[in-house]
């Protein structure tokens, strides 16, 4: 593995975003590094952000577990994505409508718990003669 | 009763960070325009060339001890060393730096004090 075929700096002409993306195995058309934020990610791919989830289980993959081919780019938060960790597969009921559900019903809970902290009630009692 | 056509099943799905656009809402799928098919060629023609090269080292009589994935090689360079070379102070950056190198330690350091001076105020008072 020389030098060249190592990340480098954010591509600048279109001459060095073609010979980056023949570094990494993509098409010129699918390459798009990071916008240059001078946060560090060079001249880095960014693919969607997609678990390995969501890829087909049953095509035939260099890696199974891994869902993962032979020099194909990797994410770069890679190692977030694995079957083992975070999954961004589509869930049967939409995103906004499980947030607002869970939210209502949290803010509804801690708001009864809440007064009833500051305002108890509880049984009356006599006190005993001493 | 002249109203809007219906939201599309993709825009009522809402996809974000955390969970993706199912196959079948996505009109992506349906498109069988003769660019995306000679891209898909496209990519199909670099990932069989990969597939060679790694099936020739994998089925090789005598394989090396190692068959090293570039990708992975180019990952894990690119997340540890290439970051110092391509680090640039923005105000942007210079801003999260300080943030997150900064904020946890005044935070707690505020809330330690204040904390402290509570007690001694209720030792004091007894």
């Amino acid at each position: 593995m020389s030098m060249d075929m190592m990340p480098g700096p954010y591509p600048r002409t279109p001459e060095e975003r073609a010979a980056a993306a023949k570094k990494y195995n993509m098409r010129v058309e699918d390459y798009q590094p990071y916008p240059d934020d001078g946060l560090g990610y060079g001249d880095y791919p960014m693919l969607p952000d997609k678990s390995q989830y969501e890829r087909d289980p049953w095509y035939q993959w260099d890696q199974p577990d891994m869902r993962h081919n032979w020099g194909e780019p990797m994410h770069w938060h890679f190692d977030m994505y694995i079957r083992n960790r975070a999954d961004t597969s589509p869930t049967v009921v939409p995103w906004h409508t499980m947030s607002k559900h869970f939210f209502i019903f949290l803010g509804t809970m801690l708001v009864m718990f809440g007064l009833g902290a500051i305002y108890p009630s509880y049984m009356p009692v006599v006190t005993r003669p001493p | 009763m002249a109203s809007a056509p219906a939201p599309s099943a993709a825009r009522l799905y809402r996809p974000n960070r955390f969970v993706s656009l199912p196959a079948e809402l996505d009109p992506d799928t349906y498109d069988t325009s003769p660019e995306k098919r000679r891209a898909e060629a496209e990519r199909l023609a670099i990932r069989s060339q990969l597939k060679r090269q790694y099936l020739l080292q994998l089925n090789n009589p005598s394989p090396p001890a190692v068959i090293e994935d570039p990708a992975l090689i180019r990952w894990a360079y690119a997340k540890s060393q290439n970051v110092y070379p391509t680090f640039r102070p923005t105000p942007k950056t210079s801003f999260l730096g300080a943030a997150y190198a900064l904020g946890p330690l005044l935070f707690w350091i505020a809330v330690l004090k204040a904390h402290r001076d509570y007690k001694e105020k209720r030792i004091q008072e007894g």
